[in-house]
């Protein structure tokens, strides 16, 4: 009974790592394609846990099988008598402690450079707000325009009137160029929302009352990505429950090729919505 | 100590037996109240789980009126589900089974069963505070089965119920007076579970046998001590915040709601909810300047996030903390073997604990609080991966060189282990702030809750119910049948469950009604859907096969071979009782030489020694 027992506890670790095989072959890599710089650290630091809590899943897995079907009581019919072990506690509590404490540690400096304001901006003290978005049951609404120098102090964004160069609103769409770091302001209307796109690895609550800086790149895109209509578009999502249409909540950014590209078009659209009288804000 | 046994001695003697209504439905006698707290619990986990199917009929098979029940609940959508609907179930599913079914299993059940009898007492210290944290819980039965009839519908915010979403009333079908019924639904279960706390930690300090130390509690009672600790602490917060949610969901207050929003550009109108309430009571002055004034604002929604999770962080501890404890019991008493590293065991409980109360912001790392906290919350989260690992070990070293028998009861312990591992790893990549990026709201953690909470604390609950049934009743259950439902349940639960880390390693958002065409463009469709099809599949066959465990348990609490005193050759106090115990438990207060886990001990003929049982000549024994 016990070797039977053994096998249906052996079917864990096997039929998990098949489902991982079998969905790694499919999805061709798991994890939505990576087009941002971040994303690289994060996807790295994602096969990093997964070896390290893979090794220990099978170890461990395995350990208990084999415990499961050599515990047949070997001293006359008793268990071995033992109440534990104080060399082997501590060597495990040491150990487990140690690599812990590495994954812990060793995964800030990612978490700084996606999140930390101040690390964004110390890197690129010159980078304009691109876009006001602003999230509503069940839309996003984006304010795209050319960064104001005259009506803005640097650094400054001030959100009720954000102060964009013959700005336009859309909807469930955002327009950035690759290569360049964006920088975003992200409010919502009613209810929490998220701001994810999952390719550009980044995911922030958008939350009522605040306004967030987000920041990111399509920094993987090189021009000859592009084909002959010089953009890209990636799924862009609500990540937080914000109501019953929650699953519909989804949207486009789109990159373009180049700096020049975007420009253009921010350019083009502008003079098509010159004729439209910009409301006044929120 | 000793002065109480020796009245609760005394007292059993000349002690009346009390009418049916006092001794089965007021009762305040733990058995009966353990009893109560089992029964309601079952009866929520069936509707969880009819809940969960529903959840899962949907995802499959987005396209397709739901079978039988579709046309009379969506007549105007084809019978097809709403997403109305859909966001309902899913947040009244995570709520039933957290609060109506875990919980209340865990510590009300196990806990007020298990504590006095394992401690040697004839009751707990409070009998008529007991009584009452069962009686707090009906109203929330009432406030959270009547909510669903609400127009709107019952609350759909999710389990965690995040202002703003949750006290706006126009911002959600559900979030008008289902909401305000959840919210006192809830604050009913927190005082239920608050009086339970402070019996519990009481009866364990006071009111323990001549010779129980604290050092010779069995881990099932250290376990349940260490959980009412983390709830007397942290339920107070939870109390707070659902009170305040409740006055900010009836308009009174806006402690989460800030000003300048527009949901749905309604929501500033006032209040009619109280201004009725001041014109009730004939003060229609003050009724018409709150109606003029308009509805307060100026809240942070982030502070209900910060005051939920201070609570619902530990809640999850003391959904796994007792199933922990008596798992580590089974495995040791089937085993034939001391529990492994005893003190250890108790120090890693405990280490949870204390580590549990400052890991709350790991749920909160990408709401905008403050990314340097998020950084200092996920050094904190990762070492509270340390103590469970040091149990885990623990628990395999425990069967290592055992002499297993292969039960019922040691099968489901057993799969707790197995799964629990699955459950602590995978919350690494959620507790790691840069994947949590990735990860944060996908079905990733949505396979992780699951593999904690199903795969270890209700295989923890089975493995008990399967465990004390003897005692409980007076009877066994059927074996074979326990079995073949244990090995149907085990293996569906991966089936059901462990296809969710794919889907969320591939981004798939959880709480989304439709999850077809996720990432356009990169072919994911059809193995999210080939997933989606596996795991309801799971879920509908793995509710099918619970009613085998229905059967077996009622079949076996009227028809089932009696049971003896001591069936599993057990070592800790509550084998002494007969079976089932009587008011009052033991027959005379039993006196305790040694701690619970001296079985196969090379000195001694049998192959357990119970706490009990005196020896005339002295014996080399553990660690005390």
């Amino acid at each position: 009974m016990r070797y039977f027992w053994g096998v249906i506890f052996l079917t864990v670790p096997l039929v998990g790592v098949a489902m991982f095989l079998y969905s790694y072959v499919r999805t061709s890599g798991w994890l939505p394609t990576n087009v941002s710089s971040i994303g690289d650290e994060i996807d790295f630091l994602f096969y990093f846990i997964l070896a390290i809590t893979g090794i220990v899943f099978l170890l461990t897995e395995l350990l208990l099988v084999y415990a499961m079907v050599t515990a047949t009581g070997r001293n006359g019919g008793k268990s071995s008598y033992t109440h534990g072990s104080k060399s082997l506690e501590i060597s495990w509590t040491v150990l487990t402690a140690a690599i812990l404490l590495f994954i812990a540690f060793y995964q800030v400096p990612t978490w700084a450079r996606a999140k930390f304001f101040w690390q964004f901006r110390e890197k690129h003290p010159d980078v304009k707000p691109t876009a006001l978005v602003i999230a509503s049951q069940f839309q996003w609404e984006t304010r795209q325009g050319l960064w104001d120098e005259e009506s803005n102090k640097p650094g400054d964004f001030n959100w009720k009137n954000p102060n964009f160069r013959d700005s336009f609103v859309m909807y469930n769409e955002l327009h950035i160029p690759a290569g360049e770091p964006v920088l975003i302001y992200l409010t919502t209307r009613d209810v929490i929302h998220s701001f994810w796109v999952p390719s550009l690895r980044v995911k922030q609550d958008a939350l009522p009352g605040a306004v967030i800086p987000v920041w990111f790149d399509a920094a993987k895109l090189r021009p000859e990505d592009f084909g002959p209509e010089k953009t890209k578009e990636f799924e862009w999502v609500c990540a937080e429950l914000c109501g019953w249409g929650h699953y519909r909540m989804r949207a486009k950014v789109v990159v373009h090729a180049t700096k020049e590209d975007y420009y253009a078009w921010l350019k083009q659209k502008s003079q098509e919505h010159l004729t439209v009288k910009p409301d006044k804000g929120i | 100590m000793a002065e109480h046994a020796a009245h609760g001695h005394g007292s059993n003697g000349h002690h009346q037996e009390p009418s049916f209504l006092f001794k089965y439905v007021f009762a305040t006698d733990h058995k009966v109240i353990g009893l109560q707290f089992l029964f309601s619990g079952l009866v929520f986990l069936v509707l969880g789980g009819l809940l969960a199917v529903l959840i899962r009929v949907q995802l499959a098979f987005p396209d397709y009126a739901v079978p039988l029940i579709g046309n009379y609940l969506f007549p105007s959508n084809a019978g097809q589900m709403t997403p109305q609907f859909y966001t309902m179930i899913v947040s009244m599913h995570a709520s039933v089974m957290i609060f109506f079914v875990i919980i209340p299993l865990l510590t009300g059940a196990f806990g007020n069963y298990l504590i006095p009898l394992q401690i040697g007492y004839k009751d707990m210290a409070f009998p008529v505070m007991n009584m009452l944290s069962y009686w707090f819980m009906p109203p929330a039965f009432i406030f959270i089965l009547l909510s669903f009839f609400m127009e709107g519908g019952a609350a759909a915010a999710g389990w965690t119920s995040y202002p703003t979403l949750s006290v706006i009333r126009s911002a959600a079908p559900g979030s008008g007076y289902g909401q305000t019924f959840w919210f006192l639904s809830l604050l009913c279960v927190g005082v239920s579970s608050l009086l339970g706390s402070i019996n519990y930690m009481t009866t364990i300090i006071n009111c323990r046998a001549p010779g129980m130390t604290m050092f010779r509690l069995p881990m099932t009672t250290w376990a349940m001590f260490i959980t009412a600790t983390l709830q007397a602490f942290a339920l107070p917060v939870l109390t707070v915040a659902l009170l305040m949610g409740l006055l900010d969901n009836l308009e009174i207050t806006a402690f989460f709601v800030p000003a300048n929003l527009e949901a749905n550009t309604i929501i500033q109108s006032y209040p009619r909810t109280i201004s009725t309430m001041f014109e009730a009571l004939g003060m229609e002055r003050f009724a018409e300047k709150m109606a003029n004034t308009g509805r307060p604002t100026g809240g942070q929604p982030l502070m209900w996030q910060h005051l939920f999770w201070f609570y619902s962080h530990p809640a999850v501890y003391i959904m796994i903390l007792p199933a922990m404890g008596m798992v580590s019991d089974i495995i040791s008493t089937h085993a034939r073997k001391p529990l492994f590293g005893y003190v250890p065991m108790v120090l890693s409980v405990a280490g949870i604990a204390l580590l549990g109360f400052i890991v709350w912001g790991h749920h909160m790392f990408m709401s905008g609080m403050s990314p340097v906290l998020g950084s200092v919350f996920m050094v904190s989260t990762i070492m509270i991966a340390l103590p469970s690992a040091i149990k885990t070990f623990n628990w395999i070293f425990t069967v290592l060189g055992g002499n297993v028998r292969f039960n019922t009861p040691m099968l489901n312990a057993l799969a707790f282990v197995s799964l629990f591992i699955i459950g602590g790893l995978s919350g690494i990549y959620m507790a790691s702030t840069p994947t949590d990026i990735h990860f944060h709201d996908t079905y990733f953690i949505v396979a992780h809750i699951h593999y904690v909470l199903f795969g270890g604390s209700l295989f923890g609950i089975f493995a008990g119910i399967y465990h004390w049934f003897p005692k409980m009743f007076g009877r066994m259950m059927n074996e074979f049948w326990g079995k073949v439902h244990f090995f149907l349940t085990f293996l569906l639960f991966n089936v059901a469950f462990f296809g969710m880390h794919n889907i969320g390693i591939m981004g798939a958002p959880r709480r989304y009604a439709d999850l077809r065409s996720w990432i356009e463009g990169q072919d994911y469709n059809s193995v999210m859907m080939f997933f989606n099809h596996l795991i309801s599949f799971g879920v509908f066959l793995l509710f099918a096969v619970q009613i085998i465990f229905v059967i077996n348990f009622f079949y076996s609490i009227f028809w089932g071979p009696k049971a003896p005193k001591n069936p599993w050759q057990s070592n800790s106090l509550e084998w002494e009782a007969p079976s089932p115990p009587p008011h009052g438990n033991f027959e005379t207060i039993p006196v305790v030489y040694r701690g619970p886990y001296e079985y196969s001990h090379p000195e001694v003929e049998q192959d357990y020694l119970p706490q009990t049982l005196k020896l005339d000549r002295p014996i080399q024994e553990g660690h005390h």
